[in-house]
């Protein structure tokens, strides 16, 4: 301590002392108005919009996200997953043993099924990242990154057109959204007329196949994964005012034609092999989802432990989650021969030697005669491939929404049009191509029931088939709804070849769209009401 | 011995000097009278009290043992004054010694109140502030301070969002003034500005989906507490411009006093329990529910549930989960001070445990402030807190209440081999992560946040003039905070869950503030003058460090350095994160406060504010970084004027008329430009954009406009303040709620890059019209008997004025913003509840086929389902028939303080309330459901209805029930809000009932002690209430989906909060 009353004598040293002081206050005051007050606003602990999008990589960066993160609700959520119960369950194909199962195979979802809205906000979430990764890139990318720019947004038109595609399929007419931003403004929104819905559809998937390029990374979507989806988006958009539309089915056809003939992508040899991870995004895949091996939440594929029906089948634990099991109806698709069939469900006694775990180092076989299992995207644990590091609720193959067999079959179908037959040689070279594959006999000519039939079991347990149901069921309701209270929704018993249902579910009555989600609806009454013209 | 030689000596002195000042008396008719002069709250020795002789000059001072002595007439009257004490005339009556008790003036005329960067006497005021002394708060048991404004302040609606020890408080000063902005007041704590959008290190971490609930101001020590001022209207708020829109509340810790050391210890000891258990199904009911439920769906009866009346009660899994907790305090404080120095020292320790198991609380806090006239001229002193706090918070993040809630009383805590028990699921060969049975939660999993606090200032003020001043302080908070969490393996009805982890996450919060303030202050004889300049700037950065491992050897010991450093079969590979955000503040304030006559008083405050949250322009924008806050005040001392003058009842009778306009900028930083965010895809690196810019984003606008009237009557045995205000809230800050089809909803699943962030926006303006009452009396008065009552009522009127436009709605979500709760629209108030009205049950077949059914659920309606009202009358029930089912917010809250003291006994009898408000029972729509999954059901779902049939077809057999009967096909009410849910939150509860008693000071003096105090406590002893949870107090409890400040949107849901305890304290007061 000084001594205080030296200051007091000095007066001096007093007014020395107050003039220091103010001095020093307004040094405080003048520092304070420094740099961090002057800023220009951009973050120094955040990348930012304005200033990224400036090379090729971040623009890889920036698209790679499209491939992953905003799907993962429509592959999976709390209530079960999406588009497998959506596509497989609904289509007659499984039945799921956990609570969301019924309510699918029975068609009585409803608006208030929190599953719904996960699906339909992740395919919004597509749209919305597409969107706003879209406008960056115009807005911040330079002109000087030219084709890399392009690609880029071909990428994000391409993501966007197939969630759409989704969405249009699945709800009908649904609200076009170019920038969330937008929304912003106008917060509450008419749905869009379906024929506009495709029109926008058509227009992004057109400049994707226009700007992407005919090669690229493995898994990267190309010119040939926008002409297939094209192909398909005409072949689907051809039936839905209820009459089909010449127009669609030849533009249908172009597209398809362009894959299969100049595209020199071929099937991969082995229909087995081609699902396993070792032979991930192939030349066959034309269009998968990416998720992240050892990524973070939301960034994983738990498909496999959901789907699996025995957890001893990858030996990390926890599986089947879902119940999942094939009907009775699937089960009959299948011919005597066709090679297909092990690769996508398991039958009580088949024997997968590729299957090794830890436990069982000759492979796995399935013993349950009560329940048929998901083969296909069910590849094993670490031991089956390559010491990958596939744990629970961490999957290693990509989700694939689009392969060139569809195309070829998209193909086979527009060539044959509104036809009873064809025996057109471009539509059975490619639709024989999928059936030598799967070891059946070719065939001479192709009837509507022969390509709705080979779909359905070149593609089973890919999502596919509902779409194929409700694309019928636009052109001739009749014939689809009764078809779909035909089938055996049921599981069944399997013992060395004989087949029981011990309880037989028929003549269920079809629902063809899904309703809007409760909570969307909600917050926005027009979802319910006339749709209206986007152009 | 030594002492009463000191005492001689002072004697003489005084003496002497008296002497020498007053000359030689008339010696006849002169005395000597000494005493002692000590306060009547604490029996401490008041030191520098004024002793005067009334109508003469002369007078002297008690010394530092409160000693004092003069020379008087045998009829002379003497005058004990002293700041903070009721000044009191006594007749000298020809005694030699007068001991003297000076009362204390809490709420006297003279009182200073604190106003924000200085401070003023209270008939000088302008604005509205309410005050708190430390009297008030020691007479709650308060973990924190925050808990003891409950009905202490008018316009101060105070609810406490979980009893868990330690747990959150939502407060809002004159209504909620913001939607998604923020709505807690501003917190200064001896200069320390508490940012009410950055609260604490661990506050707004998250963990899993559930909010941790811990309380930003937990570190704080109640018992340091000197002041509490509550700034409530523009008037008061200006000077604090941006921060203080939702109004401040000032925080003044306890100083030294120049005297002799004064030792006070506290100590109590409390117990605590839940009040009440919710009636949920025994075993046999549950056993006979679900055969019925089984025999309607076609399910296969479970074959332990053959006979029911075998079966005993099952498990109560509340009587598991809640236990008798202990709770102590103990608290040391030394202060004291000479001629130049002051200092005040505090430690103290707290320790209570949950009601739930697992859940405590600790919290070591010191406390050191100190004061020194330097020189005559400079003034320097420092206020610093050092606190720790400890706590298990296992019950907010597996939220145990509702999970006890949701298990069966067929499932036990743990199974005969020692396996924790959990509901069976067929064909599971490992159990699900996460929380088995919540009795097993609490006791294996490990959520533990410690946080280490140290804030304080140093301050200068230099005296220029007598009336000049510059105050110069530099304040500083580092709060660090630790989460640990370990989740371990373990084994769940036979089944190994292999995998156990641990997450540790560390944040870092610290900010700075320079404070430099020129004041002037004249008092003349018929004008003042208080004027006030300055600046103040301030910076704040939060850094977090986050890492994570799975695949420890054991259980324990836990630290993160004992997990795998590689992915393995079992375990993901170690992750790791962590991130920074900044803030700046700079602001310049004026206010000038000018006085005539000591009647009428005019105030004008300014404040010219910068926030970085905000564009800083450039590029054809504007900046829209600074934004001035004004507002005028004036008062008028109307017992002054001559007309008044003679009334001697009116002891004080002004009016107060304030308005202003203040700005809150309660957003997250850099929402007005696009950031771009990082992850690790399928294909590699990945970027994503994170949110929905808004380069225009404003600061939200509040005008308000405040009357007020102080009334003092009867020597102030009745003192009454009243406000009005209307306070109108413009371009409210918000996080535009969009529709999924924006983009904006992601899964719950927490992926970054999922979705994008809707983005914040100024969208419409709220009105908040209140009245608030404080009323004080002293209805009896006498020499051993006294009664005081305190009341204290506020009311609020929150209105919506406008939306983005007059069609939008703003929706409260929860459960993973899956279910809508609330509708927030134009003409209603903030957060009213939101659904259908229900109107029992289908009763029979001609009920069913007469009646509208509920459409989209994809289910035939059938007889024993809900029945809703067609508000539309469209024939049909869909979402257009969803309706505002009442407001989660009170008509008006109310505190009822009654005081009775007889002698050295004193009781305090303290109920606080609320009227009007609903509350959502959300444990309701889970657990009253037949048609749910597998859940604990209430015992109130035993009268679902039962449907036969009879020649008419299906029937209820009992029709008047308004819960629905069993289906086989779905649950058609999933997650349906309606009326039936919705429950009045109205209640009084009896908060506090204090006993204490102070010995007599001659007989503690015996024990070496000045003074002694003994107390007991018994808080929430009952609850009047219609409400059939826990308890009615629910407030913001439920988990806030964007995590960001406490949300409007989704008050009064109760989802399983923490209920409060009952709390019986024992404790003891000892004056050293």
């Amino acid at each position: 301590m000084w001594d205080c009353n030296k200051f007091k004598k000095q007066s001096d040293m007093k007014h020395v002392v107050k003039t220091l002081t103010i001095i020093l206050l307004a040094v405080l005051v003048l520092n304070s108005c420094s740099k961090d007050f002057n800023s220009k606003g951009i973050p120094t602990n955040k990348l930012v919009a304005n200033t990224f999008y400036q090379n090729t990589a971040e623009l890889r960066a920036a698209t790679a996200n499209l491939y992953t993160t905003p799907w993962w609700a429509f592959n999976e959520n709390p209530q079960a997953d999406f588009i497998v119960f959506v596509g497989d369950v609904m289509s007659g194909n499984a039945v799921a043993g956990n609570a969301y199962g019924p309510p699918f195979t029975n068609f009585n979802v409803t608006s208030g099924y929190e599953g719904l809205d996960f699906g339909w906000e992740s395919l919004y979430d597509v749209i919305g990242q597409s969107n706003t990764t879209m406008i960056n890139i115009n807005n911040y990318a330079p002109a000087s990154l030219g084709t890399a720019k392009t690609r880029a947004l071909g990428e994000t038109k391409f993501m966007r057109g197939i969630a759409y595609f989704y969405l249009t399929q699945l709800w009908g007419p649904v609200p076009i959204i170019t920038n969330s931003a937008d929304v912003v403004k106008n917060p509450i929104l008419h749905t869009n007329t379906q024929s506009d819905v495709y029109k926008f559809i058509i227009g992004d998937l057109t400049y994707a196949a226009q700007n992407l390029p005919a090669s690229d990374d493995a898994g990267r979507v190309t010119k040939w994964s926008a002409e297939g989806l094209l192909a398909k988006v005409y072949l689907t958009r051809s039936g839905i005012s209820g009459t089909r539309s010449q127009a669609d089915l030849d533009s249908a056809q172009y597209w398809a034609k362009d894959v299969v003939q100049n595209s020199g992508l071929a099937l991969f040899p082995n229909f087995y092999n081609a699902f396993l991870t070792a032979n991930n995004n192939n030349s066959e895949m034309l269009f998968g989802l990416q998720f992240a091996l050892n990524g973070g939440w939301g960034t994983n594929d738990v498909r496999q432990t959901c789907i699996e029906g025995d957890d001893n089948i990858d030996g990390v634990g926890g599986g089947g989650w879902d119940g999942l099991g094939i009907t009775k109806d699937l089960y009959d698709q299948f011919q005597a021969g066709d090679l297909r069939r092990k690769a996508t469900f398991m039958l009580n006694g088949d024997i997968y030697s590729d299957l090794v775990t830890t436990n069982n180092p000759n492979g796995y076989t399935m013993t349950n005669a009560g329940s048929a299992y998901f083969k296909k995207y069910v590849d094993g644990g670490p031991l089956a491939n390559n010491n990958l590091s596939i744990s629970l609720m961490h999957d290693a193959s990509p989700n694939y929404l689009l392969r060139l067999s569809d195309v070829y079959l998209v193909y086979a179908e527009a060539i044959l049009g509104t036809n009873a037959s064809t025996t057109d040689g471009q539509a059975l070279k490619y639709f024989n191509l999928v059936r030598t594959r799967a070891g059946l006999p070719t065939l001479t000519s192709l009837t509507w029931t022969d390509i709705f039939k080979e779909r359905r079991v070149e593609l089973a347990l890919e999502y596919q088939f509902w779409f194929d149901l409700k694309r019928w069921h636009d052109y001739d309701p009749t014939d689809a709804t009764a078809f779909i209270k035909a089938q055996h929704r049921n599981a069944f018993t399997y013992n060395a070849g004989v087949v029981t249902e011990p309880t037989v579910l028929t003549g269920v009555t079809p629902v063809f769209t899904l309703p809007y989600p409760a909570a969307e609806v909600t917050s926005d009454p027009y979802l319910n009401q006339t749709p209206v013209p986007y152009y | 011995m030594e002492r009463n030689l000191r005492k001689k000596l002072i004697y003489t002195f005084l003496l002497f000097t008296a002497i020498l000042l007053y000359g030689l008396p008339g010696y006849a008719q002169t005395i000597r009278v000494s005493g002692k002069v000590t306060g009547a709250d604490d029996g401490q020795p008041v030191s520098g009290a004024t002793v005067k002789i009334k109508n003469s000059t002369k007078g002297t001072v008690s010394n530092s043992n409160g000693d004092y002595a003069i020379v008087a007439q045998p009829n002379d009257i003497l005058v004990f004054s002293i700041l903070g004490y009721t000044t009191q005339e006594v007749p000298v009556n020809s005694k030699n010694s007068l001991d003297i008790k000076l009362a204390v003036s809490n709420k006297s005329l003279d009182e200073v109140v604190v106003i924000g960067y200085g401070t003023s006497r209270r008939k000088d005021l302008t604005g509205s502030i309410g005050s708190v002394s430390a009297a008030d708060i020691e007479k709650t048991v308060s973990t924190t301070f925050d808990q003891a404004l409950q009905g202490k302040v008018a316009g101060v609606t105070v609810t406490q969002n979980t009893g868990q020890p330690g747990g959150a408080v939502s407060i809002q000063v004159r209504g909620l003034g913001s939607l998604n902005a923020g709505t807690d007041p501003l917190y200064v704590i001896d200069g320390v500005i508490i940012p009410p959008n950055q609260p604490s290190s661990t506050q707004g971490i998250y963990m899993g989906n559930s909010n941790t609930g811990d309380n930003p101001l937990a570190t704080i020590n109640p018992n340091d507490i000197a002041s509490i001022d509550v700034l409530k209207d523009a008037s008061a708020i200006a000077i604090y411009g941006s921060q203080g829109s939702n109004g401040v509340i000032i925080v003044t810790t306890k100083r030294g006093k120049k005297g002799a050391p004064k030792v006070s210890f506290d100590t109590y000891y409390g117990v605590q329990q839940v009040s009440k258990y919710l009636p949920m199904m025994n075993l046999q009911q549950y056993a006979e529910f679900e055969n019925a439920k089984d025999a309607v769906t076609g399910a296969t009866p479970d074959p332990d549930f053959a006979n029911p009346s075998y079966l005993g009660q099952g498990t109560n899994w509340q009587k598991d989960i809640f236990r008798r907790a202990g709770m102590s305090n103990n608290n040391l404080s030394v202060s004291g001070g000479d001629d130049r120095t002051d200092y005040f020292i505090a430690g103290s320790f707290f320790t209570q445990d949950g009601t739930v198991i697992s859940s405590n609380f600790k919290r070591t806090s010191l406390k050191i402030n100190l004061d020194n006239k330097t020189t005559d001229w400079l003034k320097i002193g420092t206020s610093l807190t050092f606190s720790g706090v400890s706590q298990n918070v296992n019950a907010s993040v597996y939220n145990l209440i509702n999970e006890a809630l949701s298990l069966p009383p067929d499932v036990s805590p743990y199974n005969p081999d020692g396996s924790i028990g959990a509901i069976p699921v067929p064909g599971q060969t490992v159990p699900n992560s996460g929380n088995p049975n919540p009795v097993a939660a609490a006791a294996i999993n490990t959520n533990h946040i410690e946080r280490t606090q140290a804030y304080g200032n140093v301050y200068g003020d230099i005296t220029f003039t007598k009336d000049l001043k510059l105050h110069n302080e530099v304040t500083g908070n580092y709060d660090y905070g630790n989460i640990n969490q370990f989740y371990p393996t373990f084994v769940v009805n036979g089944l190994l869950q292999p995998i156990n982890s641990a997450e540790v996450t560390a944040t870092n919060n610290k900010s700075y503030t320079i404070r430099d303030y020129l004041s002037y202050d004249h008092y003349a004889a018929n004008f003042n003058v208080n004027a006030t300049a300055g600046h103040e700037a301030s910076w704040g950065t939060y850094t977090y460090l986050q890492g994570g491992r799975e695949g420890f050897f054991a259980n324990n010991p836990q630290d993160l350095d004992l997990g795998s450093t590689v992915a393995t079969t079992t375990a993901t590979a170690p992750t790791n994160s962590g991130g920074s955000s900044t803030y700046a503040n700079e602001a310049y304030l004026a206010r000038v406060n000018v006085g005539y006559a000591y009647k009428y008083n005019l105030t004008a405050t300014y404040r010219y504010d910068y926030n970085s949250n905000f564009n800083p322009g450039g590029n054809d924008q504007p900046n829209d970084r600074w934004v001035g806050t004004y507002a005028f005040g004036g008062s008028w001392n109307a017992e002054k004027e001559d007309f008044l003058k003679d009334v001697k009842q009116i002891d004080q009778l002004k009016f107060r008329l304030g308005y202003g306009l203040t700005n809150n900028a309660n957003l997250p930083p850099f929402t007005y430009g696009s950031s771009i965010g990082l992850s690790t895809v399928g294909l590699g690196q990945g970027a994503y954009p994170l949110n929905i810019a808004n380069d225009n984003v404003k600061w939200e606008t509040t005008k308000s406009i405040d009357a007020g009237l102080d009334l003092s009557l009867f020597k102030n045995r009745i003192q009454l303040t009243a406000d009005v205000y209307d306070r109108k809230t413009n371009n409210l800050l918000l996080q535009d709620p969009l529709n999924g089809y924006a983009g904006t909803n992601g899964s719950g699943a927490g992926g970054a890059g999922e979705s994008l962030a809707a983005p914040w926006i100024n969208a419409g303006s709220i009105q908040n019209k209140g009245i608030e009452l404080a009323l004080n009396t002293q209805n009896i008065k006498s020499k051993n008997f006294t009664w005081t009552t305190g009341l204290i009522f506020s009311l609020d009127r929150n209105k919506i004025l406008s939306l983005v436009n007059d069609n939008q709605a703003l929706y409260g979500r929860i459960n993973n913003d899956g279910v809508v709760v609330s509708r927030t629209a134009v003409g209603s108030s903030i957060g009213d509840f939101y659904g259908y009205v229900s109107d029992g049950v289908y009763k029979n077949a001609a009920d069913l086929a007469a009646s509208p059914k509920l459409n989209g659920t994809g289910l035939v309606a059938q007889v024993g389902d809900t029945k809703y009202v067609d508000i539309n009358h469209l024939g049909v029930i869909d979402s257009r028939d969803e309706t505002d089912l009442g407001s989660p917010l009170p008509k008006f809250t109310y505190g009822i303080n009654n005081v009775f003291t007889y002698k050295s006994v004193d009781l305090t009898v303290f109920f606080t309330g609320s009227y009007g408000n609903k509350i959502l029972n959300y444990n309701e729509v889970l657990y009253e459901d037949p048609n749910s999954e597998t859940t604990g059901e209430f015992q109130g779902l035993i009268n679902y209805a039962r449907v036969a049939t009879n020649a008419s077809g299906a029937y209820v057999t009992n029709p008047n029930t308004v819960i629905p009967g069993f289906r086989s096909d779905g649950d058609p009410d999933e997650n349906i809000i309606s009326s039936r849910f919705i429950q009045s939150g109205s209640y009084l509860r009896l908060k506090n009932l204090a006993l204490g008693y102070t010995f007599n000071p001659q007989v503690v003096r015996t024990l070496h002690i000045h003074s002694l105090r003994v107390y007991s406590n018994v808080a929430n002893l009952f609850t009047i209430t219609k409400y059939i949870g826990y308890d009615p107090e629910v407030g913001a409890s439920t988990p806030n989906q964007s995590g960001y400040g406490s949300n409007a949107l989704t008050e009064g849901v109760d989802w399983g909060r923490y209920p409060s305890a009952r709390i019986y304290t024992l404790g003891l007061v000892v004056g050293l």
